[in-house]
């Protein structure tokens, strides 16, 4: 019996390796078939057949394929600088563009989508508390706001590296250590990674923490509204706008890309209207193309801070290890 | 039947060795495979990442950062401190679970060892989610982690040992008058030196190591070596640093496998005969009730983590498991059936490798071909290789014709079996070591030729040996995470890599589906390794 059942385990499995093989099969270059191959992070979710027009106008297939986080891919991206696995590399950010630069990662590059990182507030415990919402980042050091905020630290987190960036442009060089100070003896509070601040530590989202007050994205409301079980209309939580710091994606062509000519016409594709509208349900990111049309749940619920918080990307690949130290010395 | 004559017996012994020459030298010949494995796939990437990535510069250079020092202090300290916890915690169950029998014997013994087997970002989860409000970060319960995860090393490899002591020895010990405590420190403990001492540095090697529980359990105070080298490759992209601090890991922890193998090897492989387990006690339901609570603090994590699966508290929805199959996670890049198939495609081509490549690893070891001896440090290599070398390595290297492989799919089960042929490999040693070399003689001498007296007495006195080493292929294979994260792509993830995704996501039924997907992966592991 238990034979018979690892026998059809065995044929299972190689037939489902033989599908396997004889699909990946399919996939290469025949002298009409063109194709490009597109890099991104795993939370790279295009909406589905949304490069159907593209392959219907120009002829040429396109492969995802994704591995890993930002610094998952822009790890990979730097070992095989030159000799890469794909044409187009999307999703490198500010924070990282210099680091690839110097590798000498991309051929070109171009800013394809922005996001924004900000305070998220948990709406209700401040209306059932009586108490206003913070509104600027100064607020967070009152008394009445003492031990609501949680952050992620910067060691480890590109959120909350983010943050720190955005006290860093708020407080100038002078002032945004001792602000960390302040925030240090009104309690904040700091978590490894974005996960554990937001659904375990914050009140507002799945878990059922204590803290009203989360750095999270300016995506998150809307986000809220479209992943709520059981459904809802209105998102629990709001943003904090002038605590937004702006992150801003690149789409590039790499380096040595098997396919140039194919690569170029992606990325042209990637920043253009079809493209740059689908991007905010499906990856909750802000086009950049000024004719792309926003749809409701994120004109309603998303954070489009006019004067975003910003710092460029050579003065961060410069600064930011001293930065991190310095804010290890302030915060902990 | 009249025996053999002197003359005849000779010669028969004589035709033995030969043969018995010819079968060594055709192991040794067979012994090319798995070297040749271990030599391409992890001797190469590792050596060709480390030259072309690293300088002696640059490791000096980290070796006088303050950061550096830091977190290899915190490393060390919290490991020995881990490893003082769980045999102050493992002794006395280990204890109870061999030398009595009692009612469930089998299953309570089966609860203490079942978490070592359970990828570590499960049990830290599920950890996380018992301990109530702010103290679920920090010191304590990364200790309570450490503690649960090798409490199994302690049971099976001090346990193992204890069994042997013959109750007479300790039962002469009382009668000529001495106390309990004098009983153990004068008779039984000298006996179990060797196996504590290798116990205490597999735990204290895997508690230095430990990523998963400190990444999730740490805060931002607590931070290993291994959890800095994927901060550094995963969030912050620095292949430098990642690099430097494994090169770090791999001289720290070689030289203490290296140190514990000269201390276990004293205590020898004298066998000490057969303790009989006792059916009777004084204070028989004292320590029934003592193994009954160890284990459900045991399991105490695992049943949060199955009501955490059912959504937020105080709401109960099915929304998390209907997630898995309805296709609703592929908004967030996930496909869980699929990455379900992977995994255990990539456990049976993992188990199918391993098994076999530890076979002929522990034959030759046993046999003592020459040159074995050097392999072990070859073998025991990946055990102390961060997972984010072997794939950064694995990118790196293949990476040109005839060579490219970096995007194969099978590559995936290739690497797994590189992490999992030490431990296969060591488990089944020790069962060769321990068949008796009489057994094997009276097979030849009786004609059997070698290959035979190997198949009928070496594999067939190993065959729960091979069974446990290959469930354990299965379960490294099955909670890789490191390597895997840097190979697969969105049609070859696997469940770890799944559950890091949707762990990382917002929103209630991500999380419950998350939550849902490490019960999957708990369930799998505990029929993989029990079936085995």
């Amino acid at each position: 019996m238990r034979r018979r059942t690892l026998v059809a385990l065995m044929t299972l499995i190689s037939t489902a390796t033989f599908t396997a093989c004889s699909t990946s099969s399919d996939d290469s270059d025949t002298a009409e078939q063109r194709s490009v191959t597109l890099l991104a992070y795993d939370a790279f979710t295009p909406q589905e057949g949304i490069f159907e027009s593209f392959t219907a106008e120009t002829g040429i297939d396109v492969n995802i394929v994704t591995g890993g986080d930002t610094g998952t891919l822009v790890s990979k991206a730097i070992l095989t600088a030159g000799n890469p696995e794909a044409d187009v590399l999307w999703g490198v950010d500010n924070t990282f563009l210099a680091r690839v630069q110097d590798a000498d990662v991309l051929d070109s590059y171009e800013a394809v989508d922005t996001g924004d990182v900000c305070i998220n507030v948990h709406d209700a415990h401040f209306n059932n508390a009586g108490i206003s919402k913070p509104f600027a980042l100064a607020d967070l050091v009152k008394p009445e706001y003492k031990d609501m905020l949680v952050v992620q630290d910067p060691r480890t987190s590109s959120p909350g590296l983010a943050f720190l960036l955005a006290t860093i442009a708020t407080y100038g060089n002078d002032g945004w250590r001792n602000y960390w100070s302040q925030l240090r003896s009104n309690g904040v509070k700091i978590v490894n990674d974005w996960t554990t601040a937001y659904t375990v530590e914050f009140s507002g989202s799945s878990g059922n923490g204590s803290r009203p007050l989360v750095v999270s994205y300016g995506s998150s409301p809307p986000a809220e509204v479209l992943y709520s079980d059981p459904p809802v209309s209105e998102p629990p939580t709001s943003v904090m706008e002038s605590s937004c710091f702006r992150q801003i994606e690149y789409v590039g062509r790499l380096r040595g890309a098997p396919h140039p000519e194919e690569a170029d016409l992606l990325v042209e594709f990637l920043l253009g209207k079809t493209f740059q509208e689908s991007m905010p349900l499906s990856l909750f990111v802000f086009p950049v193309n000024d004719s792309a049309v926003l749809p409701e749940v994120f004109e309603k619920f998303a954070a489009k801070p006019e004067n975003p918080l910003t710092i460029e990307a050579d003065e961060i690949a410069a600064n930011r290890e001293e930065w991190i130290e310095q804010w290890a010395d302030s915060a902990l | 039947m009249g025996g053999f004559s002197p003359v005849t017996s000779k010669m028969v012994l004589s035709q033995n060795e030969n043969d018995s020459r010819s079968f060594n030298s055709r192991a040794a010949a067979l012994l090319t495979v798995p070297v040749g494995l271990l030599a391409i796939f992890y001797v190469l990437p590792t050596l060709n990442l480390v030259t072309s990535v690293t300088s002696l510069g640059s490791l000096l250079e980290h070796l006088t950062s303050a950061t550096t020092w830091n977190v290899l202090w915190f490393t060390t300290w919290q490991a020995t401190l881990s490893t003082i916890l769980t045999f102050a915690l493992g002794l006395p169950v280990t204890w109870a679970l061999s030398v009595f029998r009692f009612r469930w014997h089998a299953a309570a013994q089966a609860v203490m060892v079942a978490p070592f087997v359970m990828p570590s970002v499960v049990v830290a989860t599920a950890v996380r989610s018992v301990i109530p409000g702010d103290d679920d970060t920090g010191l304590l319960p990364i200790l309570i982690a450490h503690c649960i995860f090798n409490i199994a090393v302690v049971v099976r490899v001090v346990g193992s040992r204890w069994n042997l002591i013959p109750r007479d020895l300790t039962h002469a010990a009382m009668s000529l008058g001495s106390r309990p405590l004098k009983t153990f420190s004068s008779v039984t403990a000298p006996l179990l030196r060797g196996s504590i001492a290798a116990a205490a540095a597999l735990v204290f090697a895997f508690t230095f190591m430990s990523y998963g529980v400190v990444a999730i359990l740490g805060g931002p105070s607590y931070r290993t070596v291994e959890v800095e080298i994927f901060t550094q490759a995963v969030t912050f992209g620095d292949v430098d640093e990642a690099v430097v601090l494994s090169v770090l890991q791999i001289i720290i922890v070689g030289i203490l496998f290296a140190f514990a193998k000269g201390e276990s090897s004293m205590a020898g492989r004298s066998a000490i005969g057969n303790g009989s387990p006792l059916r009777f006690h004084p204070h028989r339901q004292l320590i029934a009730s003592f193994v009954a609570i160890s284990c459900a603090l045991m399991c105490a994590p695992f049943i949060v983590l199955v009501r955490r699966s059912f959504g937020r508290q105080g709401e109960f929805s099915l929304g998390g498991w209907r997630a898995l199959w309805d296709g609703s996670l592929s908004t967030v890049g996930v496909e869980v059936p699929r990455a379900l198939l992977n995994t255990a495609i990539f456990a049976v081509v993992c188990v199918a490798i391993a098994v076999p490549c530890a076979v002929v690893l522990a034959t030759a070891r046993d046999r003592m071909v020459r040159g074995t001896r050097h392999l072990e440090l070859l073998t025991a290599g990946p055990v102390v290789t961060s997972g984010v070398i072997l794939g950064f390595g694995a990118i790196i290297t293949f990476d040109t014709s005839p060579i490219n492989w970096r995007s194969s799919t099978w590559l995936i089960p290739v690497m797994h079996t590189v992490v999992a042929l030490p431990l296969a490999t060591r488990i089944i040693t020790q069962a060769l070591q321990s068949v008796s070399q009489g057994q094997r003689d009276a097979a030849a001498t009786l004609g059997a030729s070698p290959f035979k007296t190997w198949w009928t007495i070496d594999i067939g006195c190993s065959r729960r040996a091979l069974r446990a080493s290959a469930g354990v292929s299965a379960a490294l294979s099955i909670g890789e995470f490191g390597a895997t994260m840097f190979l697969s792509r969105q049609d070859t993830q696997t469940l770890p890599v799944v559950l890091a995704q949707l762990l990382g996501r917002p929103g209630d039924v991500v999380q419950a589906a998350g939550f849902a997907v490490s019960l999957i992966m708990v369930v799998f592991v505990a029929v993989v390794v029990s079936r085995a």
